[in-house]
C-alpha cells in the first residue's frame, strides 16, 4: 500500500495520455466516416443541403464551425454535439437518422428528458400530414401566387377526421418583414434580406386569415405517409424551428420550403424540389407532390367567405333575393319583405346577410370596436338566432377541372407568324415565366384574372431584316370584379415594363411603359363566362426617340372577354387615348384575339390589332410547360 | 403561535394566492384577431408576408406562446378557442349549426357535437348580449347553458 500502488497508478496514468487512446466518441465518429453516412440522401437532406452548401442560414442549424459547407463535418459535429443537452433536444431528426444507421451511437447518447420539444409533440399529437395551397389574392403582391402551408392532422385524414380540422396546425414558412417601405419590401424580398422562419400556427387562424379575412379559397392535398414518415417529419420540423433561410421571394419562397421541410422524409429515390423550375410559383409545388406516385390522397376545398356567400345567394329565390338586398340596404333585418317569408327563407335571407356583412367589413368586426358594422352585425345575428332553423353544413365539392393543380403549366412559349400592314411580314418568339392571362385555358385558374411576370416578345421583321423587342411586361396584373347587386368592387389593372408604340407620336418606338387603369366588369347576361369591362386607363411611355421624352396619356377601353368553354376563349377590346407632349395627340386601337387549347398544353392563338398606323395579324402556337 | 403553524399558514396564504391569481381572466385580449393582425406587436405588413402576422409569437421551438393551449391549465382550452375564433363562432351559434361550434363542441369535451349548436341558438342574446361582450363572458355563459341541460351537461365531460 501507500507510494508503491500510488506510483504504478500514475505511471499507468502517464501511459494513457501518452498513448492516446481514442475515446468512445472518435471510435463512434470514425465508424459513422466508414458507413459514409453523411453521404446518405436522408442526411443531405435533413442539412438541406444542395451540393455540398446548406440552404439553410441560422448558424444554430450546424454543429460544426463550416457545417455549412460541409456535410461530412457537420455529420461529426452533430454526433458529439448529440452528446449534450442543447444537441439533443435540438436534432431529434438527426438523432433518429443515426440511430438507424448507426445503433453505437446509444453508447454515448444517453435518453433525455426535453420538455419544450415533448410539449410540442404532444400538441401537434400528429396522426398525418396535409399540403394547404391558399388561392390566388390579387390585392397584395406577395399573395398572388397563392401560397402554401402544412397542416399537421391529429386525425388520419378523410372525411370524417375533416370535422375539427379547426383544432390541427398549421406549420408556416413566411419571411420576418422588417421594413415599412413597399420599394424597399420588394427589394429586401428578392434579394433575400428578409429571414424566413417556420412557425406553429392553430389551424384556425389561418382559416380565419385566408378563408374569412381575406376571402381565398383553401385547398387541401392530403398526403399518404405512413407513422413513421409523420414522426420523422415532426422531429425534422422541431430542427427547422431552430434555424431560418434567406427568404427569395422568387426562389427560396414559402412554398419551396414548406416542399424542402418534407424531403428528408420521402424514400432516396423521390425528389420534390430538383424537379422544380429555377423560379417557384407555389402551384408548382402542388404539382410536384401530386406527381409523386401514390403520394397524393385527395383532395378537399375549403370555400372562402365570398365563395359561401355566392352559394347562399345561387339558391335564393326571387322573393328571398329582393329581401336579402332590402335588408342589407336597410342595414336592419326587420325589413317588409323578410317578414313575410316563411322561416326556411328567413334564415337563408338571414344568412346570406351575415355572410355579406362578414366579408365587407371583416377589419372593422374584428377590431371589437363600437363601430356601424359591428352593431349592424349583432342585430342581424339576433334576428337570426330567433328564427328557429338550423342552418345546415355548407356543401362544396369543386370538380376536378377546378382544382389548382390541374390548370395549365406556368411557363409558356409561343411561335407566330403574321403581316403587319406597315412593316410587312413577321415572326414572333414569346415566351412567358408565369402565370395566367385573361385567354389561357381556365380550370384550376381564376377566371377573372391575369396575373404575368416577364411576359417578352420579340419580333423578327422578315422584309427589314431586323429583330426587335415588341413587348415585354415586368409584371401585369389585371382584376375583373363582376358587379351585381350585392358585389361593387373596383375593375383594375396595372402593367409596367416596355412598349412599342403603335401610334403617330413616335411610330414603333420602342420605350418604357407604364399603365394604370381602373373601371368596372359586368355580365350581362347570365352566362358564366362572358364579361364586359370598361375601364379608364392612364399611361406613361419614356423614350429617347422622342424629343419630349415622356409620353403621358389617358383614355377609356372597353373589352369583353368570352369563354364559350374553358379552352376556348376570345377577348376583344377596344380604346381612345389622348397623349400629351406629342404633336399627334388622339389615338385609337382595337384588338381581338382567341385561343384554343386543343391538346394539354398546347393551344393555337389567333390575333389581330388595328391603330392609326395600320392593322396587324398574325397565327401563333403557344406551349405551356 | 408555532413555527410550524407559521409555515403552514403561509404554504396555505400562498396556495389561496395562486388559486385567486389563476382565478383572474385570462389575458386572451392579445390573441383576438384584430389584435394579432393589427396590434401593437403586429408587423405593419403582415398582410402582404403570406404569413401569420405572429411569426414572433407562434416560432416552432420558442415553446408556448401566449395564444395556444399547449402548456396551459384545461380551464383556458375553451377562452383561448372563442378568443380566436368569436366572430365565426357568434355566426354559428345564430345559425344552431356549423363548424366552429361543433369544434367548440369537441373542446368541450362533448362525444356528441351536433346538438350543442341548436341548444345555444336559443340563448344566443345571453351569450353574446352586445357586440363588445368578453370572451370571459361568452366562455362562461355557454358552459352555463350546457350545464342547464342534463343531457348535455351529462355528455360534456370537459366542462370546467
Amino acid at each position: 500500500m501507500g507510494s508503491g500502488k500510488s506510483f504504478l497508478f500514475l505511471a499507468f496514468l502517464f501511459s494513457t495520455t501518452l498513448f492516446a487512446v481514442p475515446s468512445r466518441v472518435d471510435e463512434i465518429v470514425a465508424k459513422a466516416h466508414s458507413r459514409q453516412l453523411s453521404h446518405k440522401k436522408e442526411w443531405l437532406r435533413l442539412g438541406h443541403y444542395k451540393g455540398r452548401t446548406s440552404q439553410a442560414d441560422g448558424m444554430d442549424f450546424f454543429n460544426a464551425p463550416n457545417g455549412k459547407h460541409d456535410p461530412d463535418a457537420e455529420l461529426e459535429g452533430t454526433i458529439r454535439a448529440l452528446t449534450g443537452e442543447v444537441g439533443y433536444c435540438r436534432f431529434p431528426a438527426r438523432l433518429d437518422f443515426l440511430r438507424r444507421h448507426l445503433p453505437e451511437i446509444n453508447d454515448i447518447v444517453k435518453p433525455r428528458v426535453c420538455p419544450k420539444f415533448e410539449m410540442y409533440r404532444e400538441t401537434l399529437a400528429a396522426r398525418s400530414v396535409s399540403l394547404v395551397f391558399s388561392s390566388y389574392y390579387l390585392n397584395n403582391p406577395a399573395s398572388a401566387f397563392g401560397h402554401t402551408f402544412l397542416r399537421i392532422n391529429k386525425a388520419d385524414s378523410g372525411k370524417e377526421g375533416r370535422r375539427f380540422e379547426l383544432l390541427d396546425h398549421g406549420i408556416n414558412y413566411a419571411a420576418t418583414v422588417t421594413v415599412e417601405n413597399p420599394i424597399l419590401y420588394a427589394i429586401y424580398g428578392i434579394f433575400g434580406l428578409f429571414e424566413g422562419h417556420f412557425t406553429r400556427v392553430p389551424y384556425y387562424y389561418k382559416v380565419r386569415e385566408y378563408n374569412d379575412y381575406e376571402s381565398r379559397d383553401l385547398w387541401t392535398y392530403d398526403l399518404n405517409l405512413s407513422p413513421e414518415q409523420v414522426n420523422r417529419l415532426v422531429l425534422h420540423l422541431w430542427e427547422l424551428g431552430s434555424t431560418y433561410f434567406d427568404y427569395y421571394y422568387i426562389t427560396e419562397n414559402c412554398s419551396y420550403h414548406i416542399l424542402s421541410s418534407l424531403e428528408p422524409v420521402m424514400p432516396d429515390d423521390v425528389e420534390l424540389t430538383d424537379g422544380l423550375p429555377y423560379v417557384v410559383v407555389p402551384v408548382d409545388t402542388v404539382r410536384a407532390i401530386a406527381a409523386v406516385p401514390g403520394l397524393l390522397k385527395q383532395v378537399s376545398f375549403r370555400p372562402a367567405l365570398r365563395t359561401v356567400f355566392d352559394q347562399r345567394l345561387a339558391l335564393l329565390d326571387g322573393p328571398e333575393t329582393d329581401a336579402l338586398e332590402e335588408t342589407i340596404n336597410a342595414e336592419k333585418p326587420g325589413t317588409p319583405r323578410l317578414a313575410e317569408l316563411p322561416p326556411q327563407s328567413r334564415a337563408a335571407v338571414l344568412d346570406a346577410a351575415m355572410d355579406y356583412v362578414d366579408f365587407m367589413h371583416f377589419k372593422e368586426l374584428i377590431k371589437e370596436e363600437e363601430n356601424a358594422p359591428a352593431r349592424w352585425k349583432q342585430k342581424l345575428l339576433v334576428a337570426r338566432s330567433q328564427v328557429p332553423v338550423v342552418t345546415g353544413d355548407v356543401v362544396s365539392e369543386p370538380t376536378l377541372s377546378e382544382t389548382p393543380h390541374k390548370g395549365h403549366a406556368t411557363g409558356r412559349v409561343g411561335l407566330d407568324v403574321g403581316q403587319e400592314q406597315a412593316r410587312g411580314a413577321t415572326l414572333g418568339v414569346s415566351w412567358r415565366l408565369a402565370l395566367h392571362d385573361l385567354l389561357d385555358p381556365m380550370g384550376g385558374y381564376p377566371d377573372i384574372a391575369q396575373i404575368e411576370f416577364f411576359r417578352t416578345r420579340l419580333l423578327l421583321l422578315a422584309d427589314r431584316q431586323q429583330v426587335k423587342l415588341d413587348d415585354f411586361s415586368f409584371f401585369r396584373v389585371i382584376s375583373l370584379s363582376p358587379w351585381n347587386r350585392f358585389s361593387r368592387k373596383m375593375t383594375w389593372k396595372v402593367n409596367v415594363g416596355a412598349q412599342t408604340i403603335r401610334d403617330e407620336s413616335c411610330p414603333y418606338c420602342l420605350g418604357a411603359f407604364g399603365e394604370v387603369g381602373g373601371g368596372l366588369t359586368l355580365r350581362p347576361f347570365p352566362l358564366e363566362r362572358l364579361f364586359v369591362t370598361f375601364t379608364m386607363d392612364t399611361t406613361l411611355a419614356l423614350t429617347s426617340a422622342m424629343k419630349s421624352f415622356a409620353r403621358p396619356g389617358f383614355g377609356p377601353t372597353l373589352g369583353i372577354k368570352a369563354g364559350l368553354s374553358a379552352d376556348l376563349n376570345f377577348l376583344v377590346q377596344g380604346g381612345y387615348r389622348y397623349y400629351l407632349f406629342t404633336p399627334n395627340p388622339h389615338s385609337y386601337l382595337a384588338s381581338a384575339e382567341a385561343r384554343w387549347r386543343f391538346l394539354p398544353d398546347l393551344a393555337l392563338n389567333l390575333a389581330a390589332f388595328h391603330g392609326p398606323l395600320g392593322t396587324e395579324g398574325n397565327l401563333g402556337l403557344f406551349v405551356y410547360f | 403561535m408555532g413555527d410550524t403553524m407559521k409555515k403552514s399558514i403561509l404554504i396555505l396564504a400562498a396556495f389561496v394566492f395562486v388559486g385567486v391569481a389563476s382565478a383572474r381572466p385570462y389575458g386572451t385580449a392579445g390573441c383576438g384577431l384584430g389584435n394579432l393582425w393589427f396590434g401593437k406587436n403586429s408587423q405593419i405588413l403582415a398582410a402582404t408576408t403570406n404569413g401569420s402576422s405572429a411569426n414572433q409569437m407562434f416560432g416552432i421551438s420558442t415553446g408556448t406562446s401566449n395564444c395556444t393551449d399547449d402548456g396551459k391549465s384545461a380551464s383556458l382550452r375553451l377562452p383561448i378557442f372563442v378568443e380566436a375564433n368569436k366572430i365565426a363562432l357568434a355566426n354559428d351559434i345564430a345559425r344552431g349549426n356549423g363548424e366552429t361550434v361543433t369544434t367548440l363542441a369537441k373542446v368541450m369535451g362533448c362525444s356528441e357535437t351536433t346538438g350543442v349548436g341548436e341548444k345555444l341558438q336559443s340563448n344566443f342574446a345571453s351569450i353574446f348580449p352586445n357586440e363588445r361582450v368578453t370572451t370571459q363572458h361568452v366562455s362562461e355563459t355557454i358552459v352555463e347553458t350546457v350545464k342547464r341541460d342534463s343531457r348535455l351537461a351529462a355528455d360534456c365531460k370537459g366542462l370546467i
